[in-house]
């Protein structure tokens, strides 16, 4: 065999192993040709954090799923951008008895992405007991009925403002051809603007105009959402014209890219608040004056100003954001008091005995957690963890920042092996403050036990009665910044930005609803 | 020669066996029972406590560690790496759906190595000592002291920040390939710039060159001819050590660059303490690397019968 | 016998003199001594970090974030208002701490297995080389990847899953270099003289593998500085609040537009580092008068 032969003969062996598995999935990669390349087809791309893992009604929509689910899929009732209660696919509905039966009239003429008809039948379809939200979250719900072709009854073991429950786009109304003969899930099919059409997983999804669509017809021809995990990438990918909206943009770049010509930067408080959860059932946090202590500390006004720059609200404690219902403007909040927070701590018993900045008690040094997830809210958190780090330790606690994914976190969360988390708004879509159930003794993630709490909870998620529910949750407000369950950070600004060419667009109250319906390509 | 290929297969199971036990190893590190990680590792998320309690007697999950060892092998045997603690999808499928990109990000980027560092290397032999040498091997020293993870900052600052020629990040068309491969490809480069150079100046020092230049022969017939194919044998062989390289590198770059490869599914898993996921991931890279490198080895037999492979005796 | 001994330590000295295993060379080596130059820089920086930095690097100060480089902030701040050149000068503690402690370990304890490996032989040998073999098995980071993600970061846990993949390198180097010194006639004449196999790998065969294993040493700091690095940039490693390198550059990355100075001076401090290693260690090996191994060659 010649020498230069073999040569050649090796490196092409080398590039064909490669080659060849490089070839597997190829295929596959087709469809992703042309994105956001032609402004007059009206194809929008939205930069997500998180790709869609599930679709069906027996998983709950993770992440940012709910982005794209609201485009698919729509809900009985819904929320207009200032959060007040509009109907959804249902007309109209009331209560004969004070809250423990609902009646929902449905919207008639709506059909489905695959033509079938939506009616009373994929009402109780989607609500069964097989669903995510039955389970987790509408437990009293007893039985869902039809009473005819458009009218769906549900039955509670309590009495519940049903409604508002309703809301959330993570458990919408689906069609019963989601599912095959066998009963196994094939695709997404809603009655929303959108249709599915095609995803590849943790890159792309999109979406095509749904052409029968009941109320107002979508102007964009598709949708593409592109899965880029990291904010300064996806922000990146908006300024280089690679995407035309971006959601969840980072507070450090709102600035920057409000002064940058062609890009629209739209704001607005929403439900969310970030909080630090505390595990109340172990030591340090076990005792209300240690965390009366962190919320002393922890000065929410610089959080806001200086780590995001001036976006967002400062809570100083109060647990629901100011556009929520029945949130207590007069409610007292804390502001920072570090001598205040030092003293509570040594009351405590925890005391500085060996000078080195961190107190002890018993010999045990005040040594925390403090868990930061990895995933959508990094960019947000990272610095919010390291101030609360900077600032505890002035008080003489030891904090030490775990970085990990929301999964990790739910985990550790239910088996109680954490110090603090900081969370983003837990719980918290809609105006209604079902949020409360967090500190509550019967929620799995709970560690705060406390009997007051858990009564005054019962009392206000019984009752329909308007005037009632906000004495009753005047009063939760004021406890949680009595005995800090949770220490309550900033109530969340959402902002979108969006390329020069998109026009049309509100942003609304309501996290997951991005309402795509009246957004356009324009010069 | 065939005895060697015996021998290097032998080692090679050893060495696939080794890495299986540290794989199996990883599962003991996941929080809470094992056996139970097991379980839902094979059975996915959906299990009560009596169904676990079941399988585990049923799968022999409650049996010696080595035992559980050896079952778990079998399902590796039927090429049954268990399902995701996250998502509960199969883990080989999840793999091999993430293969292409990787294999074609280190495609790429091997061909920007090879596109900087042959011509570089062999400049820097010819010329040895001149300037140009001193400067090639100083800017290869640079190279190979720069983290990729900086690198690759500095591109995405500079191509797709600044001068907005290329983007930043995802994966699909051709200029998605351009920052990722260079900030792979360019540290890789500075190593094979160096090989190539050594492996060049070996050769021309040799008799047969010097009898060559001796027959009087042009310079560019010895260098085309004679000494660049025998010096661009142990360079190209050395690909087994750059496959190597790539894989590592890729962990990096595809979390910088949102790849969707399998370096960031590995990284994702661990954040995700997705442990059958880890599992899955480092076992198909060792594996991938120990076949790979098997597989140069022998083709290097093959081709060069001359070279005696006493590296391990 | 005494004449024996001595006879044996003549051919060593020829066989030292061959190799070149001389001071004398290296110091006329420039590459090497500037190498060397860059280094003591690096330790000097890191000893005196209090005395050099203007800040404590762990103070934050709100009010004066993402400040551009000054006379008061020669680096600029960060994110969180603190020093960048303080942090980056307390930094080349925690980098140079974990590079000397995981080439300390690692290279005590694969020159210790290649030495019994190469001299013992037989299924000792085969044994500690299919371990070799086994971690050379995972690439590059892979395996220091998962143990530092399984044990959790930290500073132990990095310097631990660097330690428990970075050894097998030593090993086969210096079981390499023991296999061709044992062919050596000073050592042959040794161990007919004095059959102890301790005495021999003490007194013969160590010595003479000292010299690769410096230059790999020096070449492997580098190497465990990057891998450090990167498992910090990750999140793998060195977690905030500490100034680490790697993870002062991921923790840049959201300002990359607006503030580059958080990933700029970091990665030049890693490039600068890695390169006074690189370069002492390039210049060692010359002046050693090593042909270009590739496996040192590649690392």
């Amino acid at each position: 065999m010649n020498r230069s032969f073999k040569f050649i003969l090796i490196i092409c062996m080398l590039f064909a192993v490669i080659g060849a598995s490089a070839c597997i999935g190829e295929e596959k990669d087709r469809t992703a040709k042309g994105a956001g390349s032609v402004e007059s087809s009206q194809e929008l791309v939205v930069g997500i954090s998180t790709d869609v893992s599930s679709w069906y009604l027996n998983m709950f929509a993770a992440g940012d799923a709910r982005f794209v689910w609201s485009q698919v899929y729509e809900t009985l009732v819904r929320l207009d951008p200032d959060l007040n209660v509009i109907p959804g696919l249902a007309e109209s509905w009331e209560t004969p008895d004070d809250g423990r039966t609902w009646i929902f009239h449905l919207r008639e003429n709506v059909t489905f992405h695959d033509g079938s008809p939506f009616d009373a039948d994929s009402v109780v379809f989607s609500y069964s007991n097989q669903s995510y939200v039955r389970q987790a979250v509408l437990k009293p719900v007893q039985s869902v009925e039809t009473l005819d072709a458009h009218t769906v009854k549900f039955v509670l073991e309590k009495p519940m403002p049903l409604p508002f429950y309703l809301t959330h786009v993570a458990w919408p109304v689906m069609c019963p051809g989601c599912l095959d003969a066998e009963g196994n899930f094939v695709k997404p099919v809603g009655t929303g603007p959108f249709m599915f059409e095609t995803q590849k997983k943790d890159q792309e999804i999109v979406l095509t105009r749904n052409e029968a669509y009941w109320g107002e017809k979508p102007l964009l021809d598709k949708v593409t959402f592109k899965v880029i995990p990291e904010a300064a990438t996806r922000v990146i990918a908006l300024e280089t014209g690679e995407v035309d909206m971006v959601i969840k943009v980072p507070e450090y770049d709102v600035e920057r890219l409000e002064a940058e010509e062609g890009i629209q930067v739209h704001r607005k408080l929403t439900t969310f608040t970030d909080f630090l959860q505390f595990n109340c059932d172990n030591s340090p946090f076990n005792d209300t004056r240690v965390r009366q202590s962190i919320a002393y500390a922890i000065d929410t006004e610089t959080l806001v100003n200086e780590v995001l720059e001036g976006i967002g609200k400062p809570a100083g404690g109060r647990p629901y954001s100011p556009v929520m219902m029945y949130s207590d403007p007069d409610l007292e909040t804390y502001t920072q008091d570090l001598d205040k927070a030092g003293a509570l701590l040594e009351e405590a018993g925890w005391k500085d005995s060996d000078g080195d900045g961190i107190k002890e008690k018993g010999g045990t040094p005040l040594h925390v957690t403090l868990i930061v997830s990895k995933g959508v809210w990094a960019a947000r958190h990272n610095p919010m963890a390291q101030v609360v780090q900077g600032t505890l330790r002035e008080v003489g606690m030891d904090v030490e920042i775990q970085v990990l994914d929301e999964g990790a976190i739910s985990k550790l969360e239910n088996t109680g092996d954490f110090g603090m988390i900081l969370r983003s708004g837990y719980f918290v879509w809609g105006p209604y403050p079902k949020h409360f159930f967090v500190h509550h003794s019967g929620s799995p993630y709970s560690h705060y036990h406390n009997e007051t709490y858990d009564q005054l909870v019962n009392a206000a998620d019984m009752t329909v009665d308007t005037q009632e529910q906000e004495e009753l949750y005047h009063s939760l407000q004021s406890f949680v910044i009595e005995e800090v369950p949770a220490f309550y950070l900033v109530h969340e600004e959402k902002v979108v930005a969006t390329g020069s060419s998109v026009k049309g667009y509100t942003i609304s109250s309501e996290d997951p609803w991005l309402n795509l319906s009246g957004v356009y390509h324009g010069k | 020669m065939w005895k060697y290929i015996a021998k290097r297969l032998a080692m090679v199971s050893i060495v696939i066996a080794g890495v299986t036990f540290i794989a199996f190893s990883a599962m003991y590190f996941a929080p809470g029972d094992p056996a139970e990680v097991i379980a839902l590792a094979r059975y996915g998320e959906d299990l009560s406590a009596s169904q676990i309690g079941t399988l585990r007697e049923a799968e022999g999950l409650d049996a010696p560690v080595h035992i559980q060892y050896l079952i778990w092998v079998g399902h590796l045997l039927r090429l049954d790496l268990g399902k995701s603690l996250v998502t509960s999808e199969d883990v080989l499928a999840e793999i091999l759906q993430k293969l292409p990109a990787t294999a074609k990000l280190a495609i790429a980027s091997l061909l920007v190595s090879f596109l900087i560092a042959l011509p570089a290397g062999i400049l820097s032999a010819l010329r040895k000592n001149s300037l140009l040498d001193r400067g090639c091997m100083f800017v290869s020293l640079v190279g190979v002291s720069i983290p990729n993870f900086w690198l690759g900052l500095l591109l995405i600052w500079l191509f797709a920040l600044t001068l907005h020629m290329f983007p930043s990040f995802g994966y699909g068309s051709l200029k998605h390939f351009v920052l990722p491969a260079l900030t792979l490809g360019t540290s890789l480069a500075a190593v094979t710039a160096r090989l190539t150079r050594a492996s060049l100046l070996e050769v021309l020092g040799q008799e047969y060159i010097v009898a060559a230049r001796a027959r009087g022969l042009d310079e560019h017939t010895i260098l085309f001819r004679h000494a660049l194919k025998n010096a661009l044998l142990p360079v190209i062989t050395f690909a087994g050590m750059q496959f190597g390289y790539l894989l590592g590198g890729a962990v990096i770059v595809e979390t910088i660059f949102s790849w969707p490869g399998i370096g960031k599914l590995l990284v994702d898993s661990i954040f995700a303490r997705d442990f059958s996921m880890i599992q899955g991931c480092v076992l198909f890279i060792a594996v991938l690397f120990s076949l790979s490198s098997l597989a140069v080895d022998i083709l290097y037999a093959v081709l060069d019968p001359r070279i005696r492979y006493d590296r391990h005796d | 016998m005494t004449d024996m001994i001595e006879k044996i330590k003549l051919t060593e000295k020829a066989y030292l003199a061959e190799k070149r295993l001389v001071f004398g060379e290296f110091r006329k080596n420039r590459l090497a001594i500037s190498g060397l130059l860059l280094i003591a820089v690096l330790c000097f920086l890191a000893m005196f970090a209090p005395e050099i930095a203007p800040h404590d690097p762990l103070a934050q100060k709100l009010d004066s974030r993402l400040l551009s480089p000054s006379s008061e902030y020669p680096f600029g701040t960060d994110e969180l208002g603190r020093c960048i050149f303080s942090r980056v000068v307390y930094g080349t503690r925690v980098s140079l701490g974990i590079g000397l402690l995981v080439v300390a370990a690692t290279s005590i304890a694969g020159t210790v297995l290649g030495l019994l490996s190469g001299y013992m032989g037989g299924f000792l040998d085969e044994a500690i080389m299919r371990g070799v073999d086994i971690v050379m098995a995972f690439p590059n980071i892979i395996l220091a990847l998962v143990i530092a993600g399984l044990l959790g970061p930290g500073f132990s846990s990095v310097v631990l899953a660097l330690a428990l993949t970075q050894w097998p390198v030593y090993a086969r180097l210096v079981r390499g270099q023991v296999l061709s010194l044992r062919k050596r006639a000073f050592v042959e004449a040794a161990r007919a003289l004095r059959p102890s196999s301790f005495y021999i790998m003490r007194k013969h065969i160590l010595p003479n593998c000292m010299g690769p294993v410096i230059v790999l040493g020096t070449l492997e700091i580098a190497h465990v500085i990057i891998f450090a690095a990167a498992l910090s940039f990750l999140g793998l490693g060195i977690q905030p609040p500490d100034p680490e390198w790697g993870s002062m550059l991921k923790a840049g990355i959201p300002y990359l537009r607006t503030a580059p100075q958080l990933t700029f001076f970091p990665g030049l401090m890693i490039i600068f580092t890695v390169f006074s290693f690189n370069f002492a260690g390039d210049g060692l090996r010359d002046s050693f008068g090593q042909p270009a191994n590739q496996e040192v060659l590649a690392r």
